[in-house]
């Protein structure tokens, strides 16, 4: 499980959608020298979801998984201070959605599940 | 009352009634409020990507949830002592997962049977309002691909 989140936002027709972070203190930065390996990042994934409404309720989900990767290759290469980079997977999802339903965005690798509920059906 | 004190009342009059309609018309409508719920994930068996890449975060312009700033977006945070029959918000969040995963992974063919959701446990917000979240009443639903495969794009770089 990587994050779950609520939150009450207006949707005007055909305004641009505004994008909401989907993880929270998800900033990783990596430097370009030689990192320690005690220091090596875990893997981490960032995104967020911009909804819009014009004729339909649009979500447009985008996900990007980030796996440190260290090199073991190369004239910086050392024994206990490796060069890390980073191996990228990303979701990039834009479609109608339904109200009220958990809709599932598939992936090999990352999953999410979105629910858009009116106000006035919230209770 | 002096015609110039009146016609300077009937302008403070206008000016304040278009100052309000204005405001009101910022304001949203109660038909374009949603709540939004969201659960990311990572699936339990995935490949490994084949691409070394620099780390660049591309979503730094998007609203972040706890930032003081917008204090409406509320981020979920489960009760300390859920109510007695209720699972843990943890938990219920894992077997929805579970589950969504299990459908994920058969073939579509024909109508999902149905799926028994256990009842949610509550979801505090501190800042709104406290209310109970709305379970699925058809998980199968959600855990099928709505649309065809290639409605979502994979970018495997």
């Amino acid at each position: 499980m990587v994050s779950t989140l609520s939150w009450h936002q207006p949707l005007r027709q055909n305004a641009s959608g505004v994008a909401v972070r989907l993880v929270p203190d998800a900033s990783l930065s990596l430097p370009p020298w030689p990192t320690s390996l005690a220091r090596a990042p875990r893997p981490r994934v960032d995104g967020q979801l911009t909804l819009t409404r014009d004729r339909f309720l649009r979500a447009k989900l985008e996900l990007k998984k980030t796996t440190p990767h260290r090199h073991n290759r190369g004239p910086l290469s050392l024994r206990w201070l490796s060069p890390f980079g980073a191996l990228t997977e990303t979701l990039d999802a834009d479609r109608v959605i339904p109200t009220e339903q958990w809709v599932y965005f598939d992936h090999p690798s990352l999953g999410a599940l979105v629910q858009i509920t009116p106000l006035e059906s919230d209770g | 009352m002096s015609r110039r004190c009146w016609q300077a009342m009937m302008g403070w009059l206008v000016l304040t009634g278009l100052s309000m309609a204005n405001a009101q018309s910022n304001w949203p409508a109660a038909d374009s409020l949603y709540r939004v719920d969201v659960i990311v994930f990572e699936q339990a068996h995935s490949s490994p990507p084949v691409r070394a890449e620099r780390v660049v975060s591309v979503f730094e312009n998007a609203r972040q949830l706890s930032s003081p700033a917008t204090a409406h977006a509320l981020t979920i945070q489960a009760q300390p002592r859920p109510a007695p029959g209720v699972r843990p918000l943890a938990e219920w969040l894992d077997w929805l997962v579970t589950q969504a995963l299990i459908r994920a992974a058969q073939p579509l063919v024909g109508p999902p049977p149905r799926i028994d959701v256990p009842e949610a446990p509550l979801l505090n917000h501190p800042v709104l309002w406290q209310q109970p979240v709305n379970p699925p009443t058809d998980l199968a639903r959600a855990a099928a691909r709505l649309d065809k495969p290639e409605a979502t794009r994979w970018c495997r770089p």
